[in-house]
């Protein structure tokens, strides 16, 4: 019960830090660290209109039911600046999951943007492919549409384990630019050794997307408060260390 | 009033009752929080049909076009279909269905596994293409010392690989901490009705 407790006690701190951070930042342009990965989604779309290929985006098999439910929808929010741009000038990416909730969200997500655009009637349900709800089914499955051909790009966002190293090795063979972000242990070992610095992100990165792609002040407030909480966090972990070595807790 | 207000007043009272159903387990909280579980639930096995039908109409399409990859669409439509006719009639405890799961999907599955352990090994062997500094060489180090360190015979560099977990446990937690924070946060904005993943208003 005393567990409960506490991460009702942390929760509703998290609140009330993102609430102070929110109204601080309202009116301001708060600078934080950038990531060339979000930065390259939109430019994706320029070679894709100039060659006439498809953007390939691979959501993983977060489902909006399980632990991996934030991290689906902030890869979402990551995307959020390329599906625009996509849907503005028809050249719309394939998004490909491997959850049933998420493609409902995902097929959502691109529907409303070429709504937005007043492009709507151009639409096509199945710009958004439910491929297999099984990981390593959903990530052969996906990196056998690279060997179709016309993909010129695959950026892979979400949640995996090692099973993403699949898609990587199939857009390495194709020579596709391939770029991605998890919060998957696993998964970050399959990305690491075969993504550059500039084409990878990290855990947490992958929360950063809504703030790098939008001016909405709610991300960037949400990231001050992630960095806050962060140290806090650190400070209690060494303030219990201590008392415990000491004994008294 | 109905796309802007109703589906976020909706989102952030099912959120909070649901938390609050989680982190103070007395009743009629757990109850409530129990029973919005349970429909989320159904909500789920509907998605999953539409995200079957989906499937099917992706391969029809490409079916229909004739191109790279029908033969592959072909086979998923027929057994995608099949599959679906045989636990429908049967039930998923029938001998048939059971014979499918057991002598193709598990052989496969198991397959593709072992592919994958491929994949991993080619990626590990990028490693100095992408990183040509220090992370890289640590990288590969911790990667030899581990897989060396498990054949029990190697005393010295079992004893190295079982020091090494330690830091790499606390960077595991590091990363699994930063992920932590930024679920929450994200699950707060939407429970606070700041952000909006269900509609645009």
């Amino acid at each position: 019960m005393l567990n409960q407790w506490l991460a009702l006690a942390f929760v509703l701190l998290a609140g009330i830090v993102l609430a102070i951070y929110g109204i601080r930042n309202r009116n301001k342009s708060v600078e934080f660290h950038k990531y060339p990965v979000f930065d390259a989604l939109s430019s994706e779309v320029g070679h894709a209109a100039e060659e006439g290929s498809i953007i390939h985006v691979a959501l993983g098999n977060g489902s909006l039911f399980g632990e991996a439910a934030m991290t689906s929808v902030a890869a979402l929010q990551g995307l959020d600046a390329m599906i625009d741009l996509a849907a503005a000038y028809d050249m719309p990416p394939v998004l490909t999951t491997g959850d049933p909730t998420l493609y409902l969200l995902a097929t959502d997500w691109v529907r409303r943007a070429y709504a937005r655009r007043g492009n709507l009637q151009r639409f096509r349900p199945t710009l958004v492919r439910f491929i297999a709800s099984n990981p390593v089914s959903y990530a052969a499955m996906a990196a056998t549409y690279m060997f179709d051909g016309g993909i010129g790009s695959t950026t892979m966002l979400g949640d995996y384990t090692q099973e993403i190293s699949l898609i990587v090795d199939a857009s390495v063979r194709c020579g596709i630019y391939s770029a991605g972000g998890t919060t998957s242990l696993q998964s970050l070992g399959a990305l690491y050794p075969s993504f550059k610095p500039d084409q990878l992100l990290m855990g947490e990165e992958l929360f950063s997307g809504g703030a790098a792609v939008s001016d909405n002040p709610i991300y960037k407030a949400s990231l001050g408060a992630q960095d806050f909480l962060r140290i806090l966090v650190v400070i209690s972990i060494l303030v219990v260390t201590v008392l415990s070595s000491l004994g008294i807790i | 009033m109905f796309k802007r207000v109703v589906p976020t007043a909706i989102a952030v009272a099912f959120g909070l009752l649901v938390l609050l159903g989680i982190f103070l387990p007395v009743e009629p909280l757990v109850s409530i929080s129990n029973i919005f579980i349970e429909w989320a639930m159904v909500l789920g096995a509907f998605a999953f049909i539409i995200a079957f039908l989906n499937l099917l109409r992706v391969h029809l399409d490409r079916l229909q076009k004739f191109r790279k990859g029908s033969i592959t669409s072909l086979l998923i439509v027929f057994s995608a279909v099949g599959t679906a006719i045989l636990v429908g009639f049967y039930g998923p405890e029938n001998e048939w269905v059971q014979h499918i799961f057991n002598n193709l999907l598990v052989p496969g599955q198991s397959a593709l596994l072992s592919i994958t352990v491929v994949t991993l090994l080619f990626s590990g062997m990028q490693i100095f293409r992408n990183h040509r500094d220090a992370s890289g060489f640590l990288f590969l180090l911790a990667v030899i010392i581990f897989l060396l360190g498990s054949v029990p015979y190697i005393g010295i560099l079992h004893d190295f690989a079982m020091a090494l977990q330690l830091p790499a446990t606390a960077g595991m937690r590091g990363v699994l901490l930063g992920v932590a924070l930024g679920t929450v946060l994200t699950g707060l904005r939407i429970i606070f009705g700041v952000d909006h993943p269900h509609s645009d208003e």
